[in-house]
């Protein structure tokens, strides 16, 4: 990348907004249990295009995408998390974690070094993180969940053959994934994560021993239900859940291209170490 | 990423004297004696070359320099490699027929430009795209290690370990993307031409100044513009064999169109998986460029090449 492309990609990562979460998950009133269609291998097909509904900027308070990249309040979002347990809506850190998070409250719109958002370093983004930004495709050949994303260009593949994990003492950014249906759920097991992903921009970090139990639901041709049980018990005091939804992408022609975010992105770092930091 | 499941290995030597057996029994049938390992089918008839693949031994070193190969007996000692394992098994570059890439004059001397810079690197953009974890390109993803196939009926699938990179090829008979629209590994059109693969891919972005803050073909400074098109043939010749062909055009650059050919084979190892090759982990450069810097200011710059060990 070039300089002027690399700060291109900045200003696109600080500046887009996915999608204020505005839709209430509970519009939907259906009776009728949704059967999705089924891949030759008589899985449930919910291959396709979409988009996240969720917030990029603070899980735990919608209103920061608007204060914080729109520059205006939304009163709607304030104090509205996707974390849907514990029911205050907050992730339940330790003490300890607590208090060495707090400084990214007064640090966000200006980090140093320490505080610069993972995703700024165009690393993998980590589960959950990767199906809450920007367009996604989900792919279904014989055995396999696979998903592609825009941002950063990664893939995702999920085993869904009872495939066991691989051996703990492997640390992936994006996790060693293992999944199976139940019903016409996805559910995923991710395991062997390392500690360097966040789930936003504030700093809302975990550990290695972090372990998620994800659950994709197609509730409808055009919408998933995305649940994800997070446990820690490094650094939480219980595990949580975090919860959004996806919508397909009816754009005509729509194909996941690339956003080539994939270099030793260090230009960031460096503009932050100015003299007196 | 191999990796033994006991209970696997168990059923499998269970299951050796049956196989041995049955491998007895086809080679006996006179009908299917002709044949070779015959492939099965995707549901909607196509060859399934789902699975693991990687290029065939012949295309050993070809991904650093497709007239060249690799290396040098230093390179070879640093990276732990045989020390005899230098230069081309085979001729890459089918046509032309000399296996030189037909550089126009101005391109040639860019390229020489960008062999001196590889060795004395003073610039971010002199170090070789592939060591900056960008993506790789076309046919050059194709060069770099292990490969996945996937297939669903409208689109085949191509997962790389390398750079963690993936290439989606719709087969379902869409035309290319606006010109506008530039990619690092471009933009693929598939079908089927009866057990063939061919993939049409265009749509390339490049660095009009420099021609170097873009992938190359290979490691030896092979640039393109946004004229390049690359014509892949993927011929399924049996289960565990593709014979690969790409043909390069780019009618700026080169004087003709190219072709390079080699075979693909499929990956023996049991229970192969790609994990994650996260090359976006900060990876320094400072180094390269201060050693570069040096010997500049030395006046040690040199054409990069293996010629001379």
């Amino acid at each position: 990348m070039t300089s002027r492309r690399r700060s291109w990609f900045v200003v696109v990562a600080l500046a887009s907004v996915i999608a204020v979460a505005a839709v209430d998950a509970r519009q939907q009133g259906s009776a009728e249990p949704y059967t999705p269609p089924r891949t030759p291998d008589g899985r449930p097909n919910i291959q396709g295009i979409y988009n996240p509904v969720g917030t990029f900027y603070n899980i735990e308070d919608l209103e920061y995408q608007s204060l914080y990249q729109n520059f205006k309040p939304n009163p709607a979002a304030r104090g509205r998390s996707l974390v849907v347990d514990p029911p205050d809506g907050k992730i339940p850190y330790q003490p300890w974690a607590a208090e060495k998070r707090k400084p990214i409250y007064q640090l966000h719109l200006d980090p140093t070094p320490e505080w610069v958002d993972p995703n700024a370093h165009c690393w993998p983004q980590g589960v959950p993180r990767h199906v809450n930004n920007r367009e996604f495709e989900i792919f279904q050949p014989p055995g396999y969940v696979v998903i592609f994303n825009l941002a950063h260009h990664t893939y995702r593949v999920i085993p869904v053959d009872g495939s066991p994990h691989i051996p703990e003492n492997i640390k992936l950014w994006q996790g060693d994934s293992r999944g199976r249906w139940d019903g016409n759920t996805l559910v995923v097991d991710v395991a062997n994560n390392n500690d360097q992903t966040w789930f936003d921009v504030m700093a809302s970090f975990h550990s290695d021993a972090m372990r998620i139990t994800e659950r994709f639901t197609p509730v409808s041709p055009d919408r998933i239900e995305y649940r994800a049980v997070i446990t820690d018990p490094k650094v939480y005091t219980r595990p949580w859940t975090f919860a959004i939804h996806f919508n397909r992408n009816k754009e005509s022609g729509l194909e996941v291209w690339e956003e080539a975010c994939v270099e030793a992105n260090q230009k960031n770092i460096e503009l932050l170490k100015r003299p007196g930091r | 990423m191999r990796r033994g499941k006991p209970e696997e290995h168990r059923a499998a030597e269970a299951a050796r004297p049956i196989a041995v057996l049955a491998v007895a029994c086809l080679l006996w049938a006179p009908a299917v004696g002709a044949q070779q390992a015959a492939w099965s089918r995707t549901a909607d008839g196509r060859p399934d070359i789902q699975g693991y693949w990687e290029a065939g031994p012949g295309a050993n070193n070809a991904g650093h320099s497709l007239e060249e190969g690799c290396c040098d007996a230093e390179h070879n000692r640093m990276q732990n490699r045989r020390a005899d394992n230098i230069g081309l098994r085979q001729q890459i570059i089918v046509e032309p027929k000399d296996g030189r890439i037909p550089f126009q004059p101005w391109a040639a001397a860019k390229r020489r430009e960008h062999l001196i810079n590889l060795d004395a690197p003073t610039e971010l953009q002199h170090i070789e795209p592939e060591d900056r974890c960008s993506l790789q390109g076309v046919p050059r993803s194709n060069l770099r290690g292990p490969i996945q196939i996937l297939q669903t009926p409208g689109q085949v699938v191509i997962l790389y370990e390398w750079v963690h990179a993936y290439r989606v090829i719709p087969v379902d008979g869409r035309p290319h993307a606006p010109r506008g629209a530039a990619l690092w590994q471009g933009d693929a059109r598939g079908r089927w031409e009866g057990d063939t693969l061919v993939v049409e891919t265009t749509n390339f972005r490049y660095d009009p100044q420099g021609y170097n803050k873009q992938p190359w073909i290979d490691s030896h400074g092979t640039f393109y513009t946004d004229a390049l098109r690359v014509v892949e043939r993927w011929k399924v010749v049996d289960a565990n064999r593709i014979d690969y062909e790409a043909t390069i055009e780019d009618p700026k650059v080169f004087t003709r169109p190219w072709k390079i050919a080699y075979e693909i084979v499929r990956l023996r190892q049991r229970n192969y998986e790609f994990l994650e090759e996260a090359c976006w982990e900060g990876v320094s450069v400072r180094h390269r460029l201060d050693a570069g810097r040096l010997a500049v200011k030395a006046g040690k710059v040199r054409i990069h090449s293996h010629n001379e060990q």
